[in-house]
C-alpha cells in the first residue's frame, strides 16, 4: 500500500514535466525510504535518476516495494488538473493494476480523484557506482540552461572544457560557432549566483546538445546545478531538490572515432 | 531456415530496442540468407526478378546500418553441412514428390552409362558383325522395312519408319579411323590447309602465291568470319564497346572488310579484274547466255559471237546515273557485278526471278507504281524475251503467237500485257521522232536482242523525243527495246518492221490522225542521234517506207490477234495511234495531255482544250478498240506553254494498259521519281535535234531546254540520294542478317547442339544436370562476390564461415568480438547464440533483441533444450517428428525433462507398457495407437546435438578493423553493376557520408549501457505467453 501526500502539486508536476521528454515510459519504485526512479532514454544515452526522500512528502507510507509502471505523458496530463498548490496524493496497492491520483483544494472543499492505468515496463536497474569525477561544477541552473540553449542554435555537440578556474563551453557548427567561458566566482549575497569550479583534473568533453536541452527542463526544480564531469564517463547533472532528494541525469559523451 | 515455429515460442520474450540504441554496437550479421531473400523477394511490379537485386538490397541494408552509426561484420555461408543438405534434400523430396536433385539426375546418368557399356561389350565381343557393303541383301532398310511394313502405320505425313542402327566394326578399315576422324572434326574454322587465316593477309605476296584453291577457301572463310561477331554475346560486345557509336563503327568496318574479300574472292574466283573475259551461265540448243565483263562490269550476252554485243545488265538506278551522266554516250552498261549476277541468272530462269527482278527495276524508278502493273510488266517483258528466243519471223504476229505458246495462263494475259506494252513503248518513242527511236531500237536490238534494260536507256539517251518518251522509255523502254529485237532479229529489215510496228502502235496509241508523212521528217532528226549510237542507220527512204508498210501490216496481224482477244485492242490503238501521231505532228500544237478516261491526276495541267481533244481522239480509239481500256497519258510538266505542247505531242502516247497509268504516275510525281529526270535529260540533249527537225517552234523548244536543264541538276541530287539510300539499305540488311546471325548463335549456343537426331533421355538428363549446375552457381558465385566487392568497398569487415554462418555468428559472439547478432534465423539460438536482433530490416524504429538469459527465464529454455526443441520441431539439421507443434513440444519436454526420457516412454508405448500418469501422456499414447506419433529409432541423434553444440566455425579472435566507405568507389560499382545513376547513388550515399564525418569530427555519441553495468533487470511481469505454454515454462524452470 503506497500512500504519499506532497503538499504542493507543483513539485511532483515539475518532476514529470523534467523527466517525460527524456523518457516516456518508466518505473516508479516505491520504498519505505521513498520514491525513486531510473530510466534510460530509448536511444540509451541519457539515464535519468531521481530520487523524491520521504522527506519531500508531507505524508509519506509504503509498507512493501511498489513499482509503479507508469506513461508520463498520460500521468502529466492527469497532474495538469490539479492546481499547484493542490495538496498531491498519490494512491496505490500493493499489486496495482492503477494508481490514484488525489487533488485537495486547501481552501474550498473540493477534491477531484484520478486514476491511471500502470504499464508493465521492461527496465534495467543500472549499477552506478560513487564515481569519482575529475571536475565538479556548480552553478545557477538558469546560467546552464541558457547557455545550452545559445549553443544549441550554433551546432548538436557541446563542447566542455574545464581548466584551473574557467570552464568553457563551446559549440562549432558549419554556419558559425560560440563559446561562453565562466569563470568561478562566489556570490556571497546570493550563493545561489555563485560559481563553483572544483578541478581535479582538466576535462575535454563533447556532448550532445539534444539530450542537455531535455536535462535543463528541470531547471525550475532548483535554483542551481551541480555538473560532474570524468575523461571518457557519462556526465552527471544534478539538480538537488530543496524539499530532499534529487534529480540526476547521467549523459554520455560523444566520443572521436578513434576512441 | 531454422527450427520451425521457434520464433512463435521465442516471440515473446523479444525486448525492443530502439535502432539509435544500436550505435556503436558490433554486430554480427547472418548475410547467408539475404541474397535468397532478394532474389525472392525484390521484384519489379511485374513480378520479374530485378537484375542485380542482391547489390541493392545489400546496399540499402548496407546504408541502414551505417545510418545508426552500427558496425557490422558480415558473415557468410561457406558450405551446408551434409546434415542440411541432407535434411534439405529430403524435405525437398516431401515437397516436391519425385522430382529428382542434381545427384540423382547423376547417379541416374552413371547408370545408364554403365548399362551402355555393358551392352557396347556384348556388341564387340559379337564376331557377328557384318560390314555395312555386305548387307547388300540384309541393307537396314529393307530389313527394317520388312518386318515392319506390317507394323508400321504412318501417324502423319511426317512420320517415318525407325531405322535400324547399323553396326560397325572398329577395325573395318573402310570407316575412318576415329583419331583420323576426331582430326578432322576438331579441325579449326580458322585453319585452311594449315594456314590460320587469322594470320593471313590477302594483300600480301605470299598470300598470292598459295594455290588458287587455298586462297579461296581462306577468302570465304574470312568472308563469311567477318560477318560474326566474333563469337561474343550481347553482353560481351558491350563490355567491349561502351559506346554503341564503337560498335556502330566496328559494324561498318567489318561490313568493308566484307566487301574486301567479296572483292578477292571474285578475283581469285575468275570474276575479279584479272579473271576471265567471259563465263558461260546457262546454255540451251544454238543459244548460250555467258557472263561477259565489259569496261564497265559485267554483262549478259547470248548466242555465238555475242560477245561483241553483249546485253548489258544494269539496275534501273544505275541506268539512270548512267544516263544522267553520260548523256551524250549511248551505250553505258555500269552493273555492279552483283546485281549484273543476280540478272544473270535470273534470265535463264526467265519469268518468275525475272519478274522480281522487273519489278525491283520498275518499283525503283517509279516508286508509286501499283504491284499489280509491275507483274504484268515483267510478264511482258518475259514475252519479249521469248520472243527473240522463239521466232525471228519479221512479223509481230508471230512474236505474239510464239510469245503465248511456250507461257502458262498468266502467259496470256501478260502477253496481252506485252504486246501492248511494247507498242505503248514504242509509241513514246514514236511520238517524239517516232520512226528515229524505232530506228534506234532497231539497230540497238540488232546489236543485241537481249539487251532490253540498256536499249531501253540507250534508246532513252538517244531520243531526241520528249520527256513522255523517256519516260515512257524509262518504263516502259525495256518491253519496247525488246519487243523490237526480238522483231528485228538478223536483217536490218526484220528489225525495222518491229521497230515499226512499235512505232505505229504508239502512233496508233497516241493519236488516230496517221499521217507517214510527218514520220519520215521525225525520222530524219532521229537517225543522226542514232548514228551516234553506233547503230546501223538503215537508209531514211527505206526505212520509212518500210516501217509503214510493216506497220500496217502489223496492224492488220495485230487485228487479226485482237479478235483472238489477245490483242484486240492493239490493231485498233495502232491505227488510231499512227493517225493521231500523224496528227500531232501535223497539229504540232496538240497538246495532248489526255487523260484516260479511267484515272488522270494531271487533268489540271494540261489545257482544257487539249483534253477535249485527246478525249475524242482516245474515245475514238476506244471505239475502234472494243475491249481496250483507254489510258492516254499526258504528261503534264510545269514547264512553259511551248513546252507543253511539245511534250504533248511527245507524250501522248497515252496507253490503255495499266502500264501507261504506271508511267503517268511517276510522270505526275515528277521530282520524286527518276523517270522525270531521265527524260529531262534525254530531252536536254535530244532537245537540239528536236529543235532542227521535228519541231516548229525553235521558241518552246529553248524554252524546253530551259526548263529542262534543272531538271538535270535535280536528276543528279535524286540519283546521289538514291544511292545513299541503297547503302543504308544495304547497312540496313546487313545489320538485320547481323542481328538474325547473332540470334541463330545464340540458339545454337545455348542448345547444345547434338549430331544425333533423335533426342535420348540421356541428352534430357544431361541437359537438366547442366540446368541444375547453373542455376547452383548462380547464387554462390557470382552474386556473393559482388556483395563482398560492396561490401569491401564499403569498408565493412565480412568473414565467411567455414559451414554455417549462423554458427560463425555465435561464435564471434562468443569470443566477444561482437556485441550482437543480426540475423532472422532461430538457429542461432541452437549455436548458442545470445543478443540476436531480429527484422532489423522491417522499417520499424525498433529491433526485436531476444537474449538467452530471458529465454531462459521466461521459458526455461536453454541451448540444450533449444536443440531438443529443434529435434521435435525440426530445423535444419533434423526434419522433426511429424505432428508435434510448438506448444506440444515445450509440453513435452516439461513434462519428460528430456528427450532421452520421452524416447524411452514412447519405447514402452510401442510395446505396450503404457505409461498414461498424466494428460499428456495419455494424450500422447492416443497418439500413438493410432500411429500418428512415431519417434524414429535413433531419435534423438546425438549427431544432431553435436553439430549444435560443436559446430565448425573460425574460432580466431583477430580483431575486427572498420573501414571508412570509399564514396567513388561505392559509386562506380552501383553505376556499373547496377546500371544507377550517380545522382541516385548519391542521393543516398552523400548524406550518408556526410553524417558519418560529421560524426567523426563531432564524435559518435556513446550510451549509457557502455559505462554502467546492468544491476538487475525489472523484468514485465506478464509475458504474453498462451497458457499451455506458460505452464510448460514454468514447469521447465522449475526442474
Amino acid at each position: 500500500m503506497l500512500e504519499g501526500k506532497f503538499d504542493e502539486a507543483s513539485l511532483l508536476k515539475k518532476i514529470v514535466d523534467a523527466i517525460k521528454d527524456s523518457v516516456k515510459l518508466c518505473n516508479f519504485n516505491c520504498t519505505e525510504h521513498g520514491l525513486t526512479v531510473q530510466a534510460v532514454d530509448d536511444s540509451r544515452v541519457l539515464l535519468v535518476s531521481l530520487l523524491v526522500g520521504q522527506s519531500a512528502f508531507s505524508e509519506y507510507r509504503c509498507d512493501r516495494d511498489i513499482t509503479l509502471g507508469i506513461d508520463l505523458e498520460s500521468f502529466s496530463k492527469i497532474l495538469r488538473c490539479g492546481n499547484n498548490e493542490d495538496f498531491l496524493t498519490l494512491l496505490a496497492e500493493d499489486k496495482p493494476d492503477n494508481v490514484m491520483t488525489i487533488f485537495e483544494d486547501k481552501k474550498k472543499e473540493r477534491v477531484s480523484e484520478y486514476s491511471l492505468k500502470l504499464m508493465d515496463i521492461d527496465s534495467e536497474f543500472l549499477n552506478i557506482d560513487d564515481m569519482e569525477y575529475d571536475s565538479v561544477i556548480t552553478m545557477p541552473s538558469p546560467e546552464f540552461a541558457k547557455i545550452v540553449k545559445d549553443l544549441k542554435n550554433l551546432s548538436e555537440s557541446l563542447n566542455v572544457v574545464v581548466t584551473k578556474d574557467s570552464v568553457k563551453f563551446s559549440s562549432e557548427g558549419e554556419n558559425g560557432s560560440g563559446s561562453v567561458i565562466l569563470k568561478s566566482y562566489s556570490d556571497m549575497d546570493r550563493p545561489e549566483e555563485s560559481i563553483n569550479i572544483n578541478l581535479e583534473n582538466p576535462v575535454d568533453l563533447t556532448f550532445g546538445l539534444k539530450y542537455l536541452n531535455d536535462i535543463i527542463k528541470a531547471t525550475s526544480l532548483a535554483s542551481s546545478i551541480t555538473i560532474k564531469l570524468a575523461d571518457k564517463t557519462p556526465a552527471l547533472f544534478e539538480y538537488k531538490l530543496d524539499a530532499g532528494g534529487y534529480l540526476r541525469f547521467y549523459l554520455a559523451p560523444k566520443f572521436d572515432e578513434e576512441d | 531456415m531454422g527450427v520451425n515455429s521457434l520464433w512463435d515460442i521465442l516471440g515473446p520474450t523479444a525486448r525492443t530496442v530502439r535502432l539509435e540504441a544500436l550505435t556503436r554496437r558490433k554486430l554480427a550479421v547472418d548475410a547467408s540468407i539475404w541474397i535468397y531473400q532478394f532474389l525472392k523477394a525484390v521484384r519489379d511490379s511485374e513480378g520479374n526478378t530485378l537484375h542485380q537485386s542482391h547489390i541493392v538490397g545489400f546496399f540499402r541494408r548496407i546504408c541502414k546500418l551505417l545510418y545508426f552509426g552500427i558496425l557490422p561484420i558480415f558473415v557468410f555461408d561457406g558450405g551446408a553441412p551434409a546434415l542440411k543438405r541432407e535434411t534439405i534434400q529430403k524435405r525437398r523430396e516431401r515437397r516436391e514428390g519425385k522430382r529428382e536433385s542434381a545427384i540423382e539426375t547423376a547417379h541416374r546418368l552413371l547408370a545408364i552409362h554403365v548399362q551402355r557399356q555393358s551392352k557396347k561389350r556384348t556388341i564387340t565381343n559379337d564376331d557377328e558383325v557384318t560390314y555395312l557393303d555386305d548387307l547388300s541383301m540384309t541393307h537396314p532398310q529393307h530389313v527394317a522395312a520388312a518386318p515392319r511394313a506390317k507394323r508400321f502405320i504412318a501417324k502423319d505425313e511426317y512420320h517415318l519408319p525407325d531405322l535400324k542402327k547399323i553396326k560397325v566394326r572398329d577395325t573395318d578399315e573402310r570407316l575412318m579411323p576415329e583419331e583420323e576422324f576426331n582430326e578432322l572434326a576438331g579441325e579449326s574454322f580458322d585453319v585452311v590447309d594449315g594456314i590460320n587465316i587469322n594470320e593471313v593477309d590477302p594483300k600480301s605476296e605470299e598470300f598470292s602465291k598459295l594455290p588458287m584453291p587455298t586462297q579461296y577457301m581462306i577468302l570465304s572463310h574470312l568472308r563469311l568470319k567477318s560477318r560474326l561477331r566474333l563469337g561474343y554475346t550481347k553482353e560481351q560486345l558491350q563490355q567491349i564497346f561502351d559506346d554503341s557509336m564503337d560498335f556502330s563503327k566496328f559494324q561498318i568496318q567489318q561490313v568493308q572488310r566484307r566487301n574486301f574479300f567479296t572483292q578477292r574472292l571474285m578475283d581469285v574466283s575468275g570474276m575479279g579484274d584479272d579473271g576471265n573475259a567471259t563465263r558461260r551461265i546457262a546454255g540451251e540448243k544454238d543459244r548460250k547466255y555467258t557472263l561477259m565483263r565489259t569496261n564497265d562490269g559485267w554483262a549478259l550476252s547470248l548466242g555465238e559471237g555475242s560477245e561483241n554485243r553483249p546485253i548489258e545488265i544494269e539496275d534501273q538506278k544505275d541506268g539512270l546515273y548512267d544516263n544522267v551522266e553520260l548523256s551524250t554516250q549511248i551505250k553505258d552498261t555500269r552493273t555492279p557485278p552483283k546485281k549484273s549476277t543476280l540478272k544473270v541468272f535470273a534470265k535463264p530462269v526467265k519469268k518468275q526471278t525475272q519478274k522480281q527482278d522487273l519489278k525491283k527495276y520498275a518499283s525503283q524508278p517509279v516508286a508509286p507504281q501499283q504491284p499489280m502493273k509491275l507483274e504484268e510488266l515483267s510478264d511482258s517483258d518475259d514475252d519479249f524475251e521469248d520472243i527473240p528466243l522463239v521466232d525471228e519471223a519479221p512479223h509481230s504476229e508471230v512474236k505474239v503467237e510464239m510469245e503465248e505458246d511456250p507461257e502458262q495462263q498468266e502467259v496470256e494475259k501478260a502477253l496481252v500485257a506485252s504486246i501492248y506494252d511494247q507498242y505503248k513503248d514504242e509509241q513514246p518513242q514514236d511520238e517524239g521522232f517516232s520512226q528515229g527511236d524505232l530506228q534506234k531500237a532497231i539497230e540497238e536490238s540488232k546489236k543485241d536482242l537481249f539487251k532490253m534494260e540498256d536499249q531501253i536507256k540507250e534508246s532513252d539517251m538517244q531520243e531526241s523525243t520528249t520527256d513522255l518518251d523517256f519516260t515512257s522509255s524509262v518504263l516502259f523502254g525495256p518491253p519496247v527495246s525488246e519487243a523490237s529485237a526480238p522483231a528485228s532479229s538478223n536483217t536490218v529489215e526484220v528489225r525495222d518492221l518491229p521497230s515499226k510496228v512499235t512505232e505505229s502502235t504508239s502512233i496508233l496509241g497516241k493519236k488516230e490522225y496517221n499521217s507517214p508523212v510527218k514520220i519520215p521528217k521525225e525520222f530524219h532528226p532521229v537517225i543522226p542521234q542514232v548514228t551516234t549510237v553506233t547503230i546501223d542507220e538503215l537508209p531514211d527512204d527505206k526505212s520509212k517506207e518500210t516501217d509503214i508498210k510493216e506497220i500496217e501490216a502489223i496492224i492488220d496481224s495485230e487485228d487479226e490477234k485482237a479478235e483472238k482477244k489477245r490483242k484486240n485492242k492493239m490493231p485498233d490503238w495502232f491505227n488510231d495511234k499512227l493517225d493521231q501521231q500523224a496528227y500531232s505532228y501535223k497539229v504540232a500544237d496538240l497538246p495532248s495531255r489526255e487523260e484516260i478516261a479511267q484515272e488522270d491526276e494531271e487533268a489540271g495541267l494540261i489545257s482544257w482544250n487539249d483534253a477535249k481533244h485527246m478525249l475524242d481522239q482516245q474515245e475514238e480509239v476506244e471505239d475502234d478498240s472494243e475491249e481496250v481500256e483507254i489510258t492516254k497519258v499526258t504528261f503534264p510538266k510545269n514547264e512553259n506553254e511551248v513546252v507543253d505542247l511539245v511534250e504533248d505531242t511527245d507524250t501522248t502516247k497515252a496507253e490503255a494498259d495499266k502500264k501507261s497509268e504506271l508511267e503517268r504516275e511517276p510522270d505526275n510525281s515528277g521530282a520524286i521519281e527518276a523517270t522525270e529526270p531521265k527524260s529531262s535529260i534525254h530531252r536536254s540533249t535530244e532537245e537540239e535535234s528536236i529543235t532542227e527537225n521535228l519541231i516548229p517552234e525553235e521558241a518552246s523548244l529553248s524554252n524546253k531546254n530551259k526548263t529542262h536543264k534543272p531538271k538535270q541538276d535535280f536528276l543528279d541530287y535524286e540519283f546521289i540520294e538514291d544511292d545513299d539510300k541503297a547503302i543504308n539499305q544495304q547497312l540496313a540488311s546487313e545489320y538485320q542478317d547481323h542481328e538474325d546471325l547473332k540470334n541463330q548463335i545464340k540458339i545454337s549456343s545455348e542448345i547444345p547442339l547434338n549430331s544425333n537426331t533423335s533426342v535420348t533421355d540421356e541428352q534430357l538428363l544431361q541437359e537438366r544436370l547442366q540446368k541444375q549446375k547453373r542455376d547452383a552457381e548462380e547464387v554462390t558465385e557470382t552474386m556473393i562476390n559482388d556483395v563482398q566487392e560492396l561490401l569491401r568497398r564499403f569498408g565493412i569487415p565480412f568473414i565467411t564461415a567455414p559451414m554455417e554462418a549462423e554458427a560463425q555468428c555465435a561464435e564471434l559472439l562468443k569470443l566477444g568480438l561482437v556485441d550482437g547478432i543480426i540475423t532472422d534465423d532461430s538457429d542461432c539460438f541452437l549455436f548458442g547464440g545470445d543478443r540476436i536482433y531480429k527484422n532489423m530490416f522491417n522499417q520499424k524504429q525498433y529491433v526485436e533483441c531476444y537474449m538467452n538469459s530471458e529465454l531462459q527465464r521466461n521459458l526455461g529454455l536453454d541451448q540444450h533444450k533449444l536443440i531438443e526443441l529443434g529435434l521435435l520441431l525440426g530445423s535444419d539439421y533434423t526434419e522433426g517428428i511429424k505432428g508435434i507443434g510448438p506448444v506440444l513440444a515445450m509440453e513435452i519436454l516439461a513434462e519428460f525433462g528430456n528427450l532421452v526420457n520421452f524416447k524411452k516412454w514412447f519405447d514402452n508405448a510401442a510395446v505396450g507398457q503404457i505409461d498414461s500418469s498424466t494428460t499428456l501422456k495419455k494424450n500422447l499414447a492416443t497418439r500413438v495407437k493410432t500411429g500418428k506419433l512415431f519417434l524414429p529409432p535413433s531419435f534423438p541423434d546425438p549427431i544432431i546435438f553435436d553439430a549444435y553444440t560443436t559446430p565448425e566455425v573460425d574460432s580466431s579472435k583477430d580483431p575486427i578493423k572498420w573501414g571508412i566507405p570509399d564514396l567513388d568507389q561505392i559509386r562506380s560499382f552501383l553505376m556499373y553493376n547496377v546500371g544507377w545513376s550517380q545522382a541516385r547513388v548519391d542521393e543516398v550515399m552523400v548524406p550518408l557520408i556526410r553524417d558519418m564525418n560529421k560524426k567523426a569530427r563531432e564524435g559518435t555519441q556513446s550510451t549509457i549501457n557502455e559505462f554502467f553495468p546492468v544491476g538487475h533487470t525489472q523484468l514485465r511481469k506478464d509475458l504474453k505467453i498462451g497458457k499451455r505454454l506458460k505452464a510448460a515454462a514454468n514447469k521447465m524452470n522449475k526442474q
